[in-house]
């Protein structure tokens, strides 16, 4: 198979790797399954041994067709951002009826434009890397098709042209003329023309990554980095959230993705160990409900506490003294494949120690922990963390400085929620009252208060871990119904779902009853690798719990999730594939670490890092110049004016060098003027006499009368004798004194030197002084002047 | 030679989706997008700058095709070398541009190609380092004539056919269109020689032929048949008998341009008076062919045209493939915009030993020739063409 005939097949590849990029992005395998076979087919089909194809009108009905579907859908769209997932179908169905179509070189050009329309719209749904892969590949395998279009599109063309050449001709003289007899056209090529072709493929393709790398690393990033905060997270989904939606019913992940790596060591004695409870790293916490929307947001802000990290020194998240020498263990996380901000830790941070120099945000209020950006190159790190799960009031009193009040007003804004849990509370028999002129003002009350959170919270917890509730990650029964909210359809109607629920429900029922609670999403570390001693955290590890104030700074965790089921659904999970996971697991996290996360601050990072190397280099090649200089100054004992001394053979240098490299240019031109390849005596003896050759055709060219290489000297002093007479007269004399030395052997005396000087100074006079006006063709016409 | 660079729609197109892809990429927090748009611009920069490179060292050549016949292919070869030594060029089209541009002169006599050829573009797939290798161009002349081909122009859009690339070489060739030689009836000029003084002619040397030429001595190898037996019985001693060479019939073509082309007579509706001319040149190129092909030996006048320039307006009776090609260089150079001699003659030298057959464009006029000579007009080509002659106009 040829360079040109490959080209059908590569732009199957093509489409066929598009498509699949496509549902990789869309996450849609229904879709992959149905037009990958397709595509495949199509090639059967048109290209096959009997080489059908769609005729044209079944390719617009079907084209109109497409059109109305996609019209129709784009009405129904719930979300503007989807808009470009609809297109992508679209393309993906309209690649299908093309490929399935005859094709000419127009259709093969809209193939390839639209299987790039197609990446583009995956581009603008996902960054993940499994998609990043397909479009890498995409790009590569476009390159190289693209570079075959241009030789079958230019064939094809050629042929074409002679084809319609011909048929006029018959049209004019007839079919049975002559004109039929026109020789085919027919791809001429030099030597090795595949080779070269492959050399330039991949010579186009690394120059085109190398420079988009540069375009990526310099492209202004601040309108982005706007909109990336806008986002609810910038990086791809790794089945954490720090916004809880009921409405969005497909989110929890199941994914065995690693996302990191959590070792828990005793602070004191500083073995590595396995806790004695599954470890909850919070990542978020909700307190705040929007029925509208059925989300869980997050507080209003506290101001951060920034907290700069050295490298292997811990930096309290508090001035104040903790006592660190009771249950205080070290939580060490390496990151493997998530690319987020947010610091997972148990309950309680104390303190946090980092590989680098890295900047923190301590929120005191919900005692969360996330990373500053900027600076963000070079993301997969690992950080360690003193907790102490059981700190006392005080240990907390320390870290969130100031009392929280006690919210007297705690409420739940969806009423039917507000009912049913009423009604639940009377149908339990829970006791949730309080006792007359408890409000918590003082020690006693607030002790009061908190007794009952507690007792009420885990009894309703309590509950929703009882046999009438199911968690299944497997929402495709839970129907959302107009106007009703997601928590009162999991509460009364349908009871079953995930953790989200589960601790949705226990929260809203907590605040229906005048509860302070609130919702806590993260990790939930509990598969443990006794070979690495570490709690290995995979994407479908992300969970969501509750937390019930219990004191002036002590909150409750209450799991309401049945825990069991959950460890059994995780073991169900695995498969033999998730031993091998890490490979994918480690590239992957440096795609997201080093390239998704990319943003200004990585820029002006980079910026300074790569400035500082440069400094640090350039300086170097100073320093080691001047030792030189000084070591040849020392050597020669050239004294004070030696610098200068150098200075001067350096200057020297230089011209040699350049004289040296103008003359041998010019050797070379004078070789190709009078054809002289070799490089024997008689070579040599050549192009010393023939100098002067070389001056008469430059002097020619400034007269705007070049000589074509392909004219021979005798020829163009007739083709030029009509528009400069005078250079004519004297370009044949030198010509006559060419042949006479090249091609007969003569010597080039000095009066001949001299004499062809003289006749090359004149020809130059004559292009400045003579006065004449060239002619684009060549020829002249006198000036006023003459 | 001149490099250029050409707008290509393809190649705006692209640019302005990768300004677009440049726009989202810039609001969008995408870091795969912004990559995207990087390489959108690398192959805009590849395209446009290392592309064009490409072409600095291709130097091109057209061969001179000599001569080429009215509504046969004229395939005109170019050389196009590449005087890299690191970089192949690939995908090269070849395109004549038309001469006479620029005001530069085609030339008196001479016309522009574009106004007689419909040309098909060359194409050259790909050159090597160091490489040469031909690429050619097909054309078909709808008229007789000299063409002037002034400049030649190689483009490429390669790599990715963003960018149209030019280079362009100036190089002056001329070429003779030959009239268009139509199929005749096979018996059309063993019908016009029967009998006459074209058919018969002394042999003046001897040779295979079949007519009694003389005796000579006996020589071994020669046949028993060759022995004159009577010569031998009367005591002449061994002799052969020699035959004379062949005498081949001879006819001589007049194509009568006397009459300027503005004092022709047209019938309503029929070809016009340039039209009439060049159908006359067609035939009497014809009837030269038909005659080479069917052993005559053939000559041609040119009667009226008062052009210098004409290669020759008599020719000898002779055979032969040269012969016709002299005969047809003439056909082809007449030039019908010169001067005419409206008293011209045949000449004497012209009118023995021949068929002659005047060819006129609008009405016979027996004066020019000597009594027993053939006419014919213009307008009877159609009905002298072979019957599977096929359609297509005479031109």
């Amino acid at each position: 198979m040829n360079l040109v005939e490959r080209f059908r097949i590569s732009t199957l590849f093509l489409v066929l790797l598009a498509m699949v990029a496509f549902c990789v992005a869309l996450r849609s395998m229904e879709l992959l399954l149905v037009t990958l076979p397709l595509g495949i087919l199509s090639w059967y089909v048109t290209e096959g041994p009997r080489g059908r194809s769609l005729p044209r009108p079944v390719q617009n009905v079907l084209l109109i067709g497409l059109l109305l579907w996609a019209a129709f859908e784009a009405t129904r769209l719930p979300d503007a951002s989807e808009t470009m997932g609809l297109l992508g179908r679209f393309v993906q169905w309209l690649l299908l009826v093309k490929l399935f179509g005859k094709k000419t070189r127009r259709d093969y050009a809209q193939v390839i434009a639209l299987s790039a329309v197609l990446v583009m719209a995956g581009t603008l749904q996902t960054v993940e890397f499994t998609f990043a892969v397909a479009v890498f590949a995409y790009t590569a395998l476009a390159l190289w098709t693209v570079l075959l279009y241009q030789l079958w599109a230019a064939l094809e063309r050629a042929r074409e042209g002679r084809a319609r050449a011909i048929e006029a001709a018959r049209h004019r003289f007839g079919a049975a003329s002559a004109a039929t007899l026109a020789p085919p056209v027919q791809a001429v090529f030099g030597r090795s023309v595949t080779w070269q072709f492959r050399s330039v493929a991949v010579a186009a393709t690394s120059l085109g990554l190398l420079l988009s790398i540069v375009v990526f690393l310099i492209f202004p990033r601040e309108l982005a980095d706007m909109g990336r905060r806008e986002t609810r997270f910038g990086s791809p989904r790794v089945g954490f959230s720090e916004e809880l939606e009921l409405f969005t019913n497909s989110r929890i992940s199941d994914s065995q993705r690693e996302v990191f790596t959590v070792s828990w060591s005793d602070a004191k004695r500083g073995d590595t160990m396995r806790f004695a409870e599954p470890l909850y790293l919070r990542g978020a916490v909700l307190t705040r409900y929007s029925p509208n929307e059925g989300r869980w947001e997050k507080p209003s802000r506290t101001p951060p506490v920034p907290v700069l990290t050295e490298k292997g020194l811990f930096r309290p998240f508090t001035q104040r003294e903790i006592d660190e020498r009771f249950q205080t263990y070290v939580q060490r996380v390496t990151m493997r494949s998530l690319a987020s901000d947010v610091i997972f830790a148990a309950w309680a941070p104390i303190a946090i120690s980092c590989d680098d120099e890295r900047q923190f945000e301590f929120d005191p209020s919900t005692l969360l922990l996330r990373e500053r950006r900027g600076g963000g190159v070079g993301r997969s790190y690992t950080y360690s963390l003193k907790v102490q799960p059981f700190a006392s009031e005080a240990t907390i009193e320390a870290l969130t400085k100031e009392p929280r009040p006690i919210d007297r007003v705690v409420s739940f804004p969806v009423d039917s929620v507000v009912d049913f849990t009423r009604q639940l509370v009377q149908k339990q028999k829970l006791d949730t009252s309080l006792p007359e002129g408890v409000d918590g003002s003082d020690t006693k009350s607030a002790e009061l208060l908190w007794q009952r959170n507690r007792r009420v919270a885990r009894a309703l917890a309590e509950w929703l871990q009882g046999p009438d509730f199911e968690y299944t990650t497997d929402l495709g029964s839970f129907v959302r119904i107009t106007g009703e909210d997601p928590i009162y359809s999991f509460l009364a109607r349908y009871r079953f779902g995930h953790c989200e629920y589960f601790a949705s429900a226990l929260v809203s029922m907590c605040q229906s009853l005048g509860i302070e609670a609130r919702v806590v999403t993260g990790y939930l570390a509990i598969e443990y690798d006794e070979s690495s001693a570490a709690y290995i955290v995979r994407q479908s590890n992300a969970h969501a719990w509750a937390e019930v104030r219990v004191g002036t700074y002590s909150w409750l965790r209450l799991d309401p999730t049945p825990s069991e089921t959950l460890a059994q659904l995780q073991e169900r999970r695995r498969s033999w594939a998730d031993n091998f996971r890490w490979i994918y697991d480690r590239v992957e996290f440096l795609w997201n670490s080093q390239v998704v996360t990319f943003d200004s601050g990585s820029q002006a990072a980079l910026a300074d890092r790569v400035g500082g190397a440069w400094q640090r280099m350039f300086r170097g090649w100073l320093d080691a110049a001047q030792a030189q200089l000084k070591r040849l100054n020392d050597f020669f004992s050239f004294g004070q004016a030696g610098t200068a001394w150098l200075g001067l053979v350096g200057f020297a240098g230089v011209l040699a060098i350049s004289a040296a490299i103008s003359v041998r240019r010019r050797k070379r031109r004078l070789r190709r003027a009078i054809g002289v390849t070799g490089r024997d005596a008689l070579a040599r003896q050549l192009l010393r006499r023939l100098g002067f050759w070389l001056d008469a055709l430059d002097a020619l060219d400034r007269r705007g009368a070049p000589k074509p290489p392909w004219r021979s000297p005798r020829d163009h002093v007739v083709a030029i004798a009509a528009s400069h007479p005078a250079l004519a007269v004297r370009f044949g004399e030198l010509v006559d004194l060419y042949y006479r030395v090249r091609f007969g052997g003569e010597e080039l005396t000095e009066e001949h030197r001299q004499r062809a000087e003289a006749l090359i100074h004149a020809m130059r006079r004559d292009s400045l002084g003579e006065g004449t006006a060239q002619r684009s063709d060549g020829g002249s016409r006198p000036s006023p002047a003459s | 030679m001149r490099r250029r660079y050409h707008l290509h729609l393809p190649g705006v197109l692209y640019v302005a989706l990768t300004l677009f892809v440049g726009v989202a990429a810039a609001n969008r927090p995408n870091n795969l997008l912004v990559w995207v748009f990087g390489a959108m611009l690398a192959g805009v920069l590849i395209s446009g700058v290392v592309s064009g490179g490409m072409l600095m060292g291709v130097r091109g050549s057209r061969f001179d095709p000599r001569r080429g016949v009215v509504g046969e292919p004229l395939v005109i070869r170019y050389g196009i070398t590449n005087q890299s030594s690191w970089w192949p060029v690939f995908n090269l089209h070849i395109e004549e541009m038309p001469a006479g541009k620029r005001k530069t002169d085609v030339g008196a006599g001479a016309t522009a190609w574009q106004k007689a050829a419909r040309a098909a573009d060359g194409w050259v797939m790909h050159v090597g380092p160091g490489d040469t290798v031909h690429g050619e161009i097909v054309l078909f002349p709808e008229r007789r004539g000299r063409f002037v081909f002034d400049r030649f122009r190689v483009w490429s859009t390669f790599p990715f056919g963003l960018v149209r690339k030019s280079v362009s070489f100036g190089q002056r060739t001329e070429v003779l269109v030959h009239p268009r030689v139509l199929p005749l009836k096979e018996d059309l000029l063993s019908s016009l020689t029967r009998g006459g003084l074209g058919g018969f002619r002394l042999s003046s040397a001897p040779g295979p032929g079949e007519d009694y030429f003389g005796v000579r001595e006996y020589r071994p190898g020669d046949s028993v048949r060759q022995i004159a037996w009577k010569r031998v019985a009367a005591g002449q001693g061994i002799v052969s008998i020699e035959r004379s060479s062949s005498t081949p019939p001879r006819i001589r073509v007049v194509l009568n341009l006397r009459t300027p082309t503005t004092k022709l007579r047209v019938a309503e509706n029929g070809p016009s008076q340039r039209e009439l001319e060049e159908q006359a040149i067609a035939l009497a190129a014809s009837l030269v062919s038909l005659a080479d092909r069917q052993g005559y030996e053939v000559g041609l006048t040119v009667l009226g045209l008062d052009d210098a320039r004409l290669p020759s307006r008599r020719s000898p009776l002779r055979r032969g493939h040269w012969h016709v090609e002299k005969l047809m260089t003439t056909l082809a150079a007449v030039d019908l915009d010169a001067a005419r001699d409206e008293q011209a003659q045949l000449p004497e030298s012209d009118r023995d030993r021949a068929v002659i057959v005047a060819v006129h464009p609008d009405r016979a006029v027996p004066s020019i020739a000597p009594e027993g000579a053939w006419h014919f007009v213009a307008t009877q080509l159609e009905t002298l063409l072979m019957a599977e002659a096929g359609g297509g106009r005479v031109t």
